[in-house]
Parts: C-alpha cells; structure tokens; sequence
C-alpha cells in the first residue's frame, strides 16, 4: 500500500493506491490517513463557518426582528441545527471512516442513496455559486473603496478567479486545505472582533439594542417565529459538510465538537454582526461598510481575509461534491483532477451570469434547505435508534442483491417516502415563499417538523413493518460471502 | 484511468479497510461517552432553547 502524502503527486495517476483511494476516492478512511487533529479541525470548522453566508442569514433576519431576539435566534437556532445534523452524520462517518452518501445506504438503500446525491450536488454546487459571487462582489467592493471605477465585467472575472484558486486547492488534497485554513484562521479571528468593535464603537451598544427590524411582518409573533426557524434552518443547512470533515478527523471528539462549537456558536455570532450591520447601517454586506468604518487599510485587509474565507468554505463544498461524485460508476477511476473539474464546470455560469444568477439563488437554495431536515431526521433514527451504532461495512460496497441495504432493488421507499413526508410537514406549517404559516408555526418551527415527523414515521415503519420483512428476505439468501460479489467502489 | 489490472488490488485493499473498520473497537478512535452527550445536549439543544424562550 501506498504511503504518499496527500499533497502529493497522488491527485494523478497513482490514485489505485490505497491511501490515496480513500483521501480522494470513497474507501473507508483508516485513522492513520486522517488529517485533522484537534487544531486542524478547529481551524477547518472556524473558517468553513465565516464564509459570507454568515451575513446573507444575519442581514435577513434583520427585516423581522430587533438585535437581542436576532442574536439569540441566530446562536441558538444555528446551535440547535448543527447538532441535529451532525449528531448521526459526524458519529457514523468519523467511526466507519465513511464517505457522506455512503453513510445514507443504511437507510435510503444502495440505489435510494443516489437520489440524495443528486440533491445533495445541486445543494453544495449551488451555495459554491453563490458564495463565489460574493467573492467576486468583494473584490469590486475593494476596487471601488480604492477609489477606481469597477468595470461591469470585474465580478464575474472574481468568480473565474475564485474558480482557479479553488480548483488548485482542492485539487491538492485536504492536507493543502487544513495549511491554507491554519494561515487565514488567526487573521479571520482578528478580523470578526474588530467587525464588532467597529459596529459598537461606531454607533453605540444602545442604538444598536433599540434598533427596529427593517421590514417586519403584520402579525407580531409571525416576526419572532420566523427569526426562530430561519435560525435553525441555518444550522441544519451544514448538513452538506458535516461528514466530509468528520471523516477526516481522528478521533470522535475532534470530529464533533469543532462542527458544534464553529457551524453553531461562531456561525451564530458571525451572522449576529450582519444582523446588527443590517439593523443600524442597512447593509448585511461587510465588503460594503467595511472601508467607510475601519479606514481604506483595515477595510481592505478585512475584506481580503472575507473572501480568502469564501474561498476556504467553497473548497470543502467542492472536495465533498468530487467524493459524492465517485458514485457515479463512469467516474470512480477518473483522476481527481478530472473529478474536481466537473465540479467547476456549473459554476462558470455563475462567472458569465453572476448577478442574475445571484438574484435567483436564495429562492432556490431555501426549496433546497428544505430537504435536509428530513435527511437529517431519519439518519438520526436510522442510526441510532435501528442500527444502534451498527453499520455493516461490507454492504455499504455491495451492489448485489444480497447486500444487506439492498431493500427493494436497492431502494428503502419508506425512507425516500420520508423526505415527501417532510416536505410536506414542512411548506403544512410554514411557505417561505408566500409568509403564509399555520398556528402551530408559533410553537413549532418548521424545519423541527419536517426532522422530526418522517424521522418517528420511518422509526415505526421500520421498526414494526419493514424491518422483519427485510430480515426474513435476507435470511432466505445465501450467507454474506467473505468477499464482495459486485463491489461498487 | 484505472488499469484493469488494478482491480482486483483495489478490491483486496478494500476488503482489508472494510474488515479493519469493522473490527476496530471504538476506543481505537478516542473516548466518547455519555458525559459527552449530556454536554452536547445541554450546551447545544437545552440552554439555547430556554435562551429562545426567555427572549419571545
């Protein structure tokens, strides 16, 4: 077995090595092949979680509530999220060294598995777009607090650079990501205090408590319902990152506390800087209000270190999107480089579209949002509650029949069933689109429903129906061979 | 591309991580217990909800 280092040469021809195969390929990652250690992580999660999406979920809840309600909404609801995702999701794929989609067989079955994927690329595809805008729109900002004109072309050129930037990262592995998040981390930490700093020297802790939401709805208790679901809708929209950096950590503490702590309490405090931007100055965009406040230096270099972030958090999208792709059987042997090419290729829309491309986007990625709460509910149960902590390694990579998550041909319907189920739950109790909502959205935020609802459904079913039924098909089969009939690695 | 000669090691090296993971017992990947949990569950699911609740 090979012992090349990540870094390496591997990303080329050599990837049927071992090691390699399991860094940039599906295999089950062993604890040696492993990156993150305890500060690694930490410093992989804090910058993942400053990207400036950050500001786009403050700077909305802006419109509807004051900033105390806002910064509890956001800490706690994006607190709340994480650990929902990340509770079943960083568990499994920490302990089995296990790729994203693979660690959905157990519940969705071999095939249904690849319906997630398909959600699951368009999700962590598009939020790459969107990000790589906003990189592009910082670097316009930049230009303009320079005091030159930025010609119209210039925010789509920002995302042809971010693009590049991104695919030489990704493409040297996740040893070069871990360097790069170690060097930009500190200027990150200094760069979010001194975006505080400036926000309450600049206009006073009273003016900023007393601050009324920009836009708010006609019903009282609709704003401070939305606020609540918008902020745990915020947590649970991690779900896309949370098993690609939980199998690359060694040990189970470092995979989990680092996603709760930073996609949690940082993101928290992070959107809660935008939420009091957009409150007292009306703009949530950082790369706008910077220069005008900090001084052209200290605006610069924090908007350079903003996007360097947006970089950060647009390479770990990619990497789990070029694994997620090696399902795909005409793209398991490609080269890496190849893989993370493919990746890139929707996003050069985004350089030729930016701006119109931008403006659909939210709309698109909320319908999106909405289908990970039900993922992330019957995992939980799935795992813990039916599988009790148990994955059966070998039929995670066995297509044939006999594959104990084969279900009927390869797919679990109760659990695909689940997230129509959640989807329901979900729009039942509040429309995004419309701000229509039923009673119980004052109680019951939407995206808790549309996690717990299929999660207890898929429990019950499995439990007391499907489950036998299963195990009385797989006892009628031959026994496991001891090697896998139709691998699919 | 992938040789096809290749495979059948890509298979044997596969078989050997599954059985590796499979096999290794828990503590080989660092502690984790119930205490873990109960701070998890307190610090990012209780104190945020009664922190929601206290600012409705």
């Amino acid at each position: 077995m090979s012992h090349q280092k990540p870094g390496g040469q591997g990303a080329g021809h050599e990837e049927f090595h071992g090691d390699l195969l399991s860094i940039y390929g599906r295999e089950p990652m062993l604890p040696h092949e492993r990156e993150y250690k305890f500060w690694s992580a930490h410093g992989t999660c804090f910058a993942y979680s400053i990207a400036t999406w950050c500001f786009l979920t403050g700077g909305f809840l802006a419109n509807y509530v004051g900033a105390i309600q806002g910064m509890v909404c956001l800490i706690a609801g994006n607190l709340i999220g994480t650990l929902m995702v990340a509770a079943s999701l960083s568990a499994g794929c920490h302990r089995y060294g296990l790729e994203q989609i693979d660690f959905c067989k157990p519940a969705f079955g071999q095939n249904g598995a690849r319906i997630v994927l398909i959600f699951y690329l368009i999700n962590m595809i598009g939020w790459s777009g969107l990000i790589l805008v906003m990189f592009g729109n910082g670097i316009v900002n930049v230009v303009d607090a320079m005091g030159y004109q930025a010609p119209d072309w210039l925010a789509g050129a920002g995302v042809a650079l971010g693009i590049w930037i991104t695919y030489i990262i990704t493409t040297r592995g996740v040893h070069m990501l871990s360097l790069f998040n170690n060097i930009i981390t500190p200027g990150l930490i200094v760069v979010v205090c001194f975006m505080f700093y400036m926000l309450v020297t600049a206009h006073g802790w009273d003016e900023i408590v007393s601050a009324k939401p920009l836009d708010p709805l006609p019903e009282a208790w609709m704003n401070y319902a939305v606020a609540v679901e918008l902020g745990i809708a915020s947590g649970i929209s991690w779900w896309g990152g949370i098993g690609f950096l939980a199998r690359n950590t060694k040990t189970r503490r470092n995979a989990i506390y680092p996603e709760v702590i930073h996609f949690g309490l940082v993101n928290g405090i992070v959107c809660s800087i935008a939420l009091v931007s957009g409150l007292v100055i009306g703009s949530d965009d950082p790369t706008r209000w910077m220069v005008p406040l900090g001084g052209l230096a200290m605006g610069v270099m924090a908007l350079v270190f903003v996007a360097l972030a947006n970089i950060t958090s647009t390479s770990v999208s990619l990497f789990a999107s070029g694994l997620a792709l090696r399902h795909i059987p005409g793209l398991r042997k490609r080269s890496w480089k190849f893989i993370i090419a493919l990746t890139c290729l929707p996003l050069v829309f985004y350089a030729i579209w930016p701006t119109e491309l931008f403006d659909m986007g939210d709309t698109f990625l909320a319908y999106n949002g909405t289908m990970q709460a039900p993922v992330a509910g019957i995992l939980l149960v799935d795992y813990f509650l039916l599988k009790k902590q148990y994955i059966n390694l070998r039929s995670i990579f066995e297509s044939a029949p006999s594959g104990q998550y084969y279900y009927t041909k390869g797919f679990n319907f109760l659990a695909l069933g689940g997230i129509i189920l959640g989807q329901f739950a979900y729009f039942g109790i509040y429309d995004p689109f419309t701000d229509q909502a039923h009673g119980l959205f004052r109680y019951l935020p939407a995206t808790v429903a549309a996690f717990v609802l299929p999660g207890l459904v898929y429990w019950a079913g499995m439990k007391f129906w499907l489950e036998g039924k299963y195990e009385q098909k797989s006892a009628g089969m031959e026994p496991s061979p001891e090697r896998l009939i139709e691998p699919n690695i | 591309m992938l040789e096809q000669e290749h495979v059948p090691d890509l298979q044997r090296d596969l078989e050997q991580r599954i059985d590796t993971m499979q096999n290794m017992g828990d503590a080989e990947l660092g502690t984790f217990s119930r205490l873990d949990w109960v701070i998890l569950i307190v610090f990012a699911i209780v104190i945020p909800v009664i922190a929601m609740e206290l600012a409705r």
